[in-house]
């Protein structure tokens, strides 16, 4: 498991600079949207360490070396969850503009990770090119629904319960720690399906 | 067939069916401290077979026994330690260099030996820090069998390892092989096509060709009992049937390989390469 998520490091190297450079243009740029930017920018980069391990056709030797699926599957899991920790964490830096900049990144977390928790098993299982396009199709769904959600709250004066947070947080919590897990399971299943079954 | 004592390799009724090809009933046996080489055209399944050898593909029928291992037992990714694996291309991520081949491989193989790895880099003439991509295919050739030796198995697979190599490395190297079959337990199993390589180095020698085992051999007894004659429609026709593996029909009369110790002493034979005896196989007339 080690090896692979050094591997999955130094493949991501390069691009982890381009992000910091980015990263600061955005935040400059659009601060308000900032933080969910680098959070799912964050949990995109374990499809990209896929795309680049496709195109080396990594997998057909990772299949020969004593690697399992369960670790090599397990290791794009845990690349996604540290990196959306980290740039969590990195966002939460925000915290000496406002306060509430601590909910909106963990919220955002909790959201990118349920977005990586779908995403992944369609990955595993169709490869990044197919599973990439619909990654777009669902990054564009989940920001159109969150943008309605807060146009209607503006337009119809709906505020979260503020005085819940830690309860809608820790709902959150739970919710995306069991997607995970089930996710991890369904990636598995599928990626065996497709590599040894082929 | 090829058989012996203890085997790193048995493999009995091995069957992969895809829609367009499939690998039939492939049975043989790679003894320990030997060298099989595969040889067979391009599609002939000996990609198949291998991925089928190290369960990176599942079987439809049969069983692969790798050194003393089912290798549909759960526990054989740990058996992969002992086990090296070159493909026909290197597969590494290409914007990695050596530097970092070596400490991921560091945390993959138990018994990695640094030392080792520096001293194939080194006899490979391979610079530590130019990233994969700027490699040649022969210097990727050359890294991908530093790794596959530089954790001390006691297997090596090697999928068309040596394609892509000027002479003079594919001779070093394939020295290198033969260097590592000196120990008893050690063991190879090369598929490539270039059949002179296979000639050179190799024990027994298995034939596929389209998804079937045509023979597993030891390569001195291919070549002390199978001949050439080269004869007229006539005297053909006293050749016993079952000595004759292939045959090629021309105006000038009909050239054979046959199997010399079935056919009469009075028959003119003539030496055969492995190389003849292959083309023969595949390309000749075998009814």
């Amino acid at each position: 498991m080690r090896a692979l998520m050094l591997k999955d490091i130094y493949v991501l190297l390069r691009q982890l600079k381009l992000f910091v450079i980015v990263m600061v243009i955005f935040a400059l740029a659009f601060q308000e949207n900032a933080v969910s930017f680098i959070i799912f920018y964050a949990a995109m980069l374990t499809v990209s360490s896929m795309a680049y391990d496709e195109q080396s056709k990594w997998p057909q030797l990772a299949m020969m070396l004593p690697y399992s699926i369960r670790d090599i599957v397990l290791s794009k899991y845990l690349l996604g969850w540290l990196m959306i920790g980290g740039m969590t964490l990195l966002s939460m830096l925000q915290i000496f503009i406002d306060i509430e900049y601590v909910w909106v990144s963990l919220v955002v977390a909790c959201v990118a990770m349920s977005f990586m928790a779908v995403i992944l098993p369609l990955v595993f299982w169709l490869g990044t090119e197919k599973g990439r396009m619909l990654m777009i199709a669902m990054m564009a769904a989940v920001f159109g629904v969150v943008s309605a959600i807060g146009y209607i709250s503006i337009v119809y004066g709906l505020n979260l319960p503020t005085d819940n947070y830690i309860v809608l947080l820790i709902a959150c919590l739970i919710g995306v720690v069991l997607l995970n897990a089930g996710s991890v399971m369904l990636s598995i299943k599928l990626y065996k399906r497709r590599l040894l079954h082929d | 067939m090829c058989v012996n004592g203890e085997n790193a390799i048995e493999v009995q009724g091995l069957c992969k069916y895809y829609n367009s090809f499939a690998l039939q009933d492939v049975s043989f046996q790679l003894p320990s401290g030997s060298i099989l080489g595969l040889v067979g055209e391009n599609g002939a399944g000996k990609t198949t077979l291998i991925k089928l050898l190290l369960n990176a593909i599942k079987p439809d029928a049969g069983r692969a026994i790798i050194l003393g291992q089912d290798n549909q037992k759960p526990d054989f990714v740990q058996l992969k330690q002992d086990i090296g694996v070159v493909l026909d291309e290197a597969y590494f991520p290409t914007v990695l260099n050596v530097k970092q081949v070596n400490k991921i491989m560091q945390h993959t193989y138990i018994n990695w030996d640094k030392e080792l790895f520096a001293r194939l880099l080194n006899q490979f003439s391979l610079p530590q820090d130019k990233k994969f991509s700027e490699f040649s295919r022969g210097m990727k050739m050359k890294l991908a069998i530093a790794v596959a030796m530089a954790h001390h198995p006691r297997l090596l697979v090697l999928d068309e390892a040596t394609g892509g190599l000027d002479p003079m490395v594919r001779d070093e190297i394939l020295d290198i092989f033969m260097d590592f079959t000196r120990e008893e337990n050690h063991s190879v199993l090369l598929s490539s096509h270039i059949v002179s390589d296979l000639e050179k180095i190799c024990d027994y020698v298995a034939f596929l060709h389209k998804g079937r085992l045509q023979f597993c051999e030891e390569k001195d007894r291919l070549l002390e009992e199978y001949a050439l004659v080269k004869l007229s429609q006539t005297d053909f026709a006293d050749l016993p049937e079952e000595a004759v593996l292939s045959r090629r029909t021309s105006a000038y009369g009909i050239e054979a390989l046959v199997h010399k110790p079935q056919i009469s002493d009075i028959f003119i034979t003539e030496h055969t390469s492995l190389e003849d005896i292959i083309l023969f196989m595949a390309k000749g007339d075998r009814k």
